[in-house]
């Protein structure tokens, strides 16, 4: 399986970056002050093991027997505590034992003499390990009263457990300090993440908004780096908006451009007598559908854009009824809206497309009455148009809803109305069903979804 | 009926006004939105019909301006635009009716009609003063039960009478209202129509109908 990681978030590539690289630096870190230490602790262990040395040489005295007298080393009381863990010796260069500390009493000397031998004259050596311990010794030529020269050895011996508990002490400190580093500058990655990509949430916050309806452009203080990036959006919004402006202009014009001459066309059939005004009044009802319906759907798929809008159905339903008032005033059909405001997210065009559709039919069948209900059901909202007309089989829907069926008989109309509702419906993801209202006529509900959030 | 029409197709605006003229009705025509708002405010019109899509202004602005301007005659708005929007608007800014192009004449006349009736305050076709009934759809007047023979212009007259009831109606206004605007206003052609609708209404001279004030014009009376 492999690991695509162009589609990692921003939030996620930085924050892995920092865990992988605060540790490591941190640990390279803690590796230098380590080696460093022990490195410093042995330099002061060789300086106090030398000091040592030229104590015993301060205090040190050749007898003329050829044995070697040692004044009181007030000056390190260890080298007189038995296994303090600081000793001294003083051989000539074959390994043999002119002098040693009372604290070496128990200590053992086996291969002092080899490793003496190695150490070539003048010099001072250190990190020769006898056993568990460090070494320091520093042979020296001494003139007898008698004129002759002896060379003696002076060796003085430290357990390394001081210098181990030392770094193994600053061990501990070191990784108590890595791991709270490590966590305090996570938490700092962390909060300098979400500091430095608040913008983008609120560009993405902001973005949400004009899908859904709720702006119509970005708005609000960003970055100078995004400046650039919102003006191109809010361009892109705009030329959007526009050109969906100029669609709409542009089938309104052509809409009048092809009905007004079809209108003239359709008064001079009347004109007409038999068979020829017959003939004629059939073309003319046949362009004037075929124009009515590709209009519509032209219109409903312009309304699949970038920027959608919500629409208060209740609201649409009420303009439709008090319009529809009006028109079927004659008549005295009553059109009561019942419900409340609930929003959809939609195109205002094609909701009042489908609600008058819907009303304009059901108040065509009603005898007195025609009831619009708007309700929130689940997470759908729910539009429901019904009427006390003599009603429509269910069965009948998906006829009724092809364009060019009608299953009326009025006067007005081309029977592209529930076929405009059906594709309004369809486009916008909800559900249309015919049942039979508790009027008696025919009830048509329609179910489409509920946005995240009401305005 | 004087009606204003409002149509830039000059094709189809000539044909509306001559099938309105041959129903009996006074027609002014208006090309673009600004004419159109022009007539709208310097005549008092029966009725007006107004296309949405206008040059200069659009049919929506007329209607606005218009209802602005507490012009308060009834307004069918024309419109090619099939988006219930459009009539929504056009209804919300005053309009009483729609009509969607391509229409037929009759559903057109009928509509007007229905929205002159309406504007004078009847709600049903059948206008009834007593005996006498008039209906708007059909144009055909009863008096008793027994149709009448009017012409269009008695008809004419004794519709505008009919949804004037109690107005002092002078001899001008029933010219502006009934005749084209060229017609001869020296002429006594109105006393000899309201003469004849007299005598055709009240035969036996009883109700007096129609009474004539001096000086100022006449009065329709009839009980509903």
């Amino acid at each position: 399986m492999s690991l695509n990681l162009s589609h990692w978030s921003i939030n996620r590539r930085l924050i892995l970056a920092g865990l992988f690289l605060i540790p490591l630096s941190l640990m390279i870190l803690g590796v230098g002050y380590f080696v460093a230490a022990n490195n410093s602790a042995q330099v002061a262990q060789r300086q106090y093991m030398q000091l040592a040395v030229y104590w015993l040489l301060a205090n040190a005295d050749i007898t003329p027997e050829g044995g070697v007298e040692m004044g009181p080393l007030i000056e390190e009381p260890r080298l007189a505590n038995p296994q303090s863990g600081f000793y001294a010796l003083i051989t000539d260069t074959e390994g043999t034992i002119y002098w040693r500390s009372a604290s070496s009493v128990a200590m053992r000397l086996d291969g002092l003499a080899t490793d003496i031998q190695n150490i070539p004259f003048g010099q001072d050596d250190y990190e020769a390990v006898h056993g568990s311990m460090a070494h320091y010794r520093r042979p020296v030529k001494w003139e007898l009263l008698s004129g002759e020269q002896v060379v003696l050895v002076f060796h003085v011996f430290e357990e390394k457990n001081w210098v181990d508990e030392q770094l193994a002490a600053y061990q501990g400190v070191l990784q108590a300090s890595y791991v709270a580093t490590t966590l305090a500058l996570i938490a700092v990655l962390l909060l300098i993440v979400r500091w430095g990509l608040r913008p983008m949430g609120g560009l993405v916050s902001q973005l949400h908004k004009v899908e859904r309806g709720q702006a119509r452009r970005i708005e609000g203080a960003f970055p100078r780096e995004l400046e650039a990036l919102i003006a191109a959006i809010n361009q892109l919004l705009n030329n959007e908006h526009q050109q969906r402006e100029r669609y709409r202009s542009a089938q309104a014009d052509l809409s009048h451009s092809l009905k007004t001459p079809l209108s003239v066309l359709r008064n001079d059939a009347q004109s007409l007598t038999g068979e020829a005004r017959q003939s004629a009044e059939k073309a003319i009802a046949r362009m004037q559908e075929i124009i009515d319906y590709q209009l519509q759907r032209a219109a409903i798929q312009s309304a699949d854009s970038l920027v959608k809008t919500q629409v208060d159905l209740f609201n649409t339903a009420q303009r439709v009824a008090q319009s529809l008032t009006k028109v079927y005033i004659d008549k005295q059909v009553s059109i009561r809206v019942e419900g409340r405001a609930l929003w959809v997210m939609g195109d205002e065009r094609d909701l009042m497309d489908m609600v008058g559709n819907l009303t304009d039919n059901a108040c065509k069948a009603a005898v007195s009455q025609v009831l619009i209900k708007v309700s929130k059901c689940d997470d759908k909202v729910q539009l429901c148009v019904e009427d006390d007309g003599p009603g429509i089989d269910a069965s009948m829907l998906d006829d009724i809803t092809q364009r060019g069926h009608r299953a009326d008989q009025y006067d007005s109309g081309h029977g592209i109305g529930l076929a405009v509702v059906s594709d309004i419906v369809s486009s916008m993801k909800g559900q249309m069903a015919l049942t039979k209202s508790d009027l008696g006529g025919a009830r048509f509900e329609v179910s489409l979804p509920c946005p995240e959030q009401q305005v | 009926m004087r009606i204003l029409v409002v149509e830039d197709d000059r094709h189809l605006s000539a044909q509306i006004q001559q099938q309105l003229v041959a129903a009996g009705f006074a027609v002014d025509l208006a090309n673009d939105g600004r004419e159109g708002l022009f007539l709208g405010r310097e005549y008092d019109y029966d009725a007006a019909i107004i296309d949405l899509g206008l040059p200069e202004m659009s049919g929506m602005e007329v209607i606005r301006s218009l209802r602005a301007e507490k012009r308060q005659f009834p307004i069918i708005v024309l419109t090619a635009r099939h988006h219930w929007q459009d009539k929504v608007e056009g209804l919300e800014a005053g309009a009483d009716d729609y009509v969607v192009k391509p229409f037929d004449f009759p559903e057109l006349k009928a509509r007007l009609q229905a929205v002159i009736r309406r504007a004078a305050g009847f709600t049903h076709a059948v206008m009834s003063f007593g005996d006498l009934s008039i209906d708007n759809h059909q144009q055909r007047v009863t008096l008793a039960g027994e149709a009448l023979t009017l012409t269009s212009y008695e008809y004419n007259t004794l519709l505008y009478f009919a949804l004037h009831p109690g107005k002092v109606i002078s001899k001008a206004e029933l010219t502006d209202h009934l005749y084209d605007q060229d017609y001869d206003r020296d002429s006594n052609v109105i006393e000899v129509f309201v003469g004849r609708l007299r005598k055709k209404i009240d035969p036996d001279g009883r109700r007096k109908p129609i009474s004539t004030l001096r000086g100022q014009g006449y009065r329709f009376e009839l009980k509903p």
